[in-house]
């Protein structure tokens, strides 16, 4: 009966809360509004970690939350009509939600850096109440990674917290399953508002076989993609105004659930900032994300937390020739993962066809999804761990991430009508003629 | 297997009749495009799912409730050992772990996984307070706690 309670507790509550951030359609309001629960949920068990009081922390978040909701609500004008496509989109995610949730019923935390990382820090959160414990702090627990960002750990502390034993991990696989979920309603919402194409192609990444198989794994690369592209989308997609907290608290609890969740997270506002017109957003959700970000941070480093690939690097680096042999290596691994079928099904080449016959590119997403398979090649390339082991077992999941970016870029190529202007800027560009130099830059 | 068969062509059939309607006479290029990129998804998806039912039903068989293993094969440890190790640690109980591939990180899956079961308890390579032998026999003179043909526990 306990962990039926602790898994209502932890994603009903959240998905009440959300509810009062978004006005507009239901299933926007559903999904936007349950991935700003959770993330409210986890950042207010977080900070409660940080003083010893994760139950009282996340309460407190949960409660102010609710009743900021009506100020700082963001307002999704839509039409009440939803298209066939969003619908039928909708309905896809629906059904494999709730396959996903009756599934995680019978479900232990499943793979390795579920039991190694995330939910054995939800453990010790859960035993000692803070960040101090056995796990954080002796040598022995080296390979969990102390200083990696905690969200999804203090989210699953809380379930565990709440059903009392940490023997029975059902409830936590129901959390994954339902932030799936929600997720996918907030993803698809919001395409709709740039109509059906969008709708397609995002919805695409949303239901991609690999994306879908590793939401139960128990590794936090879903989570966090999910945050940071729909946080990546809100800021595109979202009201002129009335976005920017929202994209900020997304892409802060993107930066918060994995280690390279803030430079992907980063990668998302630094290119708005070349353009004059969505600076000062770009900078007000940049600042949101960080201060976020900051509590966790700060406590890492003032602990001195680090992680065993991070010390690897510092104790024996990686000479150059190495580095140079590393980059065709990782290249060609990155570009057959992007081109996996059995895992991706036809996502990249979907997204890369629309773009191309479209002509139409949207440089800042463009450069947010370059700049984010950047980033992952430079870990591989520099890697002062297994290197062999570090790629085969990871590539994998760190796409993820990129294609979501990748899959916005699409999205964004087939906007109706065509296509949107950047965050509100107010231009315009008709297929097939080349954008002015004004319209290249807001871009 | 027969799961996974299942849902490919469940995953086949859902992506016909989910987008077939969203096939119009004059669709741009583009638009087919995004659309032949979900449908491939969602065909897809369908054998993944069947993949991840037979999964969950292995973790029925294993009666495993709080950590899993990636694929279909046995986990490193049985659970009734695990049961045993969980009675045997006391408060403030350190241990390690022998298993036929090595001592503690010297089976990195096995010892990790382990510590994820067992925690709180904390593991110590040196000295610790219980030493597990899984398919390993302990060394002669040991204070055996308990031992079965599988496993021993060592004080």
């Amino acid at each position: 009966m306990r962990p039926l309670v602790a898994t209502l507790a932890t994603t009903g509550l959240p998905l009440l809360v959300g509810l009062r951030w978004v006005a507009g359609p239901l299933a926007l309001r559903v999904g936007l509004g349950g991935l700003l629960g959770v993330a409210f949920l986890g950042m207010g068990a977080l900070v409660g970690g940080l003083v010893g009081a994760v139950l009282p922390g996340t309460a407190l978040a949960l409660a102010v939350a609710y009743a900021a909701g009506p100020r700082w609500r963001s307002k999704f004008e839509g039409e009440d009509a939803t298209p066939a496509a969003t619908r039928r989109l909708l309905v896809a995610v629906l059904v494999v939600g709730g396959v996903l949730v009756l599934m995680a019923v019978w479900r232990p935390v499943a793979w390795w850096d579920g039991w190694m990382i995330w939910s054995l820090k939800a453990k010790a959160l859960a035993a000692t109440g803070d960040f101090s414990g056995p796990v954080f702090t002796n040598p022995v627990y080296g390979t969990s990674h102390p200083d990696y960002p905690p969200l999804l750990s203090c989210w699953q502390a809380v379930a565990y917290l709440l059903q009392g034993t940490s023997e029975v991990s059902w409830p936590l696989q129901v959390q994954l399953a339902v932030l799936w979920t929600v997720g996918g309603l907030a993803l698809v919402s919001l395409a709709s508002r740039w109509g059906t194409g969008a709708v397609l192609v995002l919805g695409a990444w949303v239901l991609a076989p690999h994306l879908v198989r590793q939401m139960l794994s128990g590794y936090a690369d879903v989570p966090m993609a999910l945050f940071v592209v729909t946080g990546a989308a809100t800021l595109w997609i979202g009201p002129r105004t009335g976005s920017v907290v929202p994209a900020g608290l997304l892409l802060g609890a993107g930066a918060l659930t994995k280690n390279e969740g803030l430079p992907l997270a980063l990668l998302v506002v630094a290119p708005l900032l070349f353009t004059e017109e969505v600076r000062s957003r770009a900078l007000r959700v940049g600042a949101v994300l960080l201060a976020l970000f900051l509590p966790w941070g700060v406590f890492a480093r003032v602990r001195g937390y680090s992680n065993d690939l991070a010390t690897a690097v510092q104790d024996d680096p990686v000479g150059p020739v190495t580095m140079l042999a590393r980059i065709p290596v990782v290249a060609f691994e990155l570009s057959r993962e992007l081109l996996w079928p059995l895992r991706w099904a036809l996502l990249t080449l979907a997204c890369v066809g629309v773009i191309a016959l479209t002509r139409r590119v949207s440089a800042p997403l463009v450069a947010t999804t370059v700049g984010s398979l950047g980033l992952f090649a430079a870990i591989y390339v520099t890697a002062a761990v297994d290197f062999d082991f570090l790629v085969e077992f990871s590539v994998a999941r760190v796409v993820t991430t990129p294609l979501g970016f990748l899959a916005l870029a699409a999205a964004w190529s087939l906007a109706e009508p065509p296509p949107p202007d950047p965050l509100g800027a107010g231009t315009n560009t008709d297929i097939g003629r080349p954008a002015s130099r004004r319209e290249r830059l807001l871009r | 297997m027969v799961l996974w068969v299942i849902g490919g062509i469940a995953g086949v059939l859902s992506a016909v009749l989910l987008l077939r309607p969203l096939l119009g006479p004059a669709s741009a290029r583009p638009y087919l495009a995004a659309l032949a990129g979900t449908a491939a998804s969602v065909a897809l998806l369908g054998a993944t799912l069947g993949l991840m039912a037979q999964e969950t039903v292995n973790y029925v068989e294993l009666g495993l409730t709080e950590a899993g293993i990636p694929r279909n094969v046995d986990p490193p440890f049985s659970e009734q050992f695990v049961a045993a190790a969980e009675v045997a640690l006391e408060d403030t109980d350190t241990w390690a772990v022998t298993t036929p591939n090595g001592r503690c990180y010297d089976d990195r899956y096995a010892f990790i996984w382990l510590s994820f079961r067992l925690h709180p308890a904390v593991p110590t390579c040196d000295a610790p307070d219980l030493e597990f032998f899984f398919e390993v026999s302990p060394p002669a003179g040991a204070e055996v706690l308990e031992q079965t043909d599988t496993y021993a526990i060592v004080r």
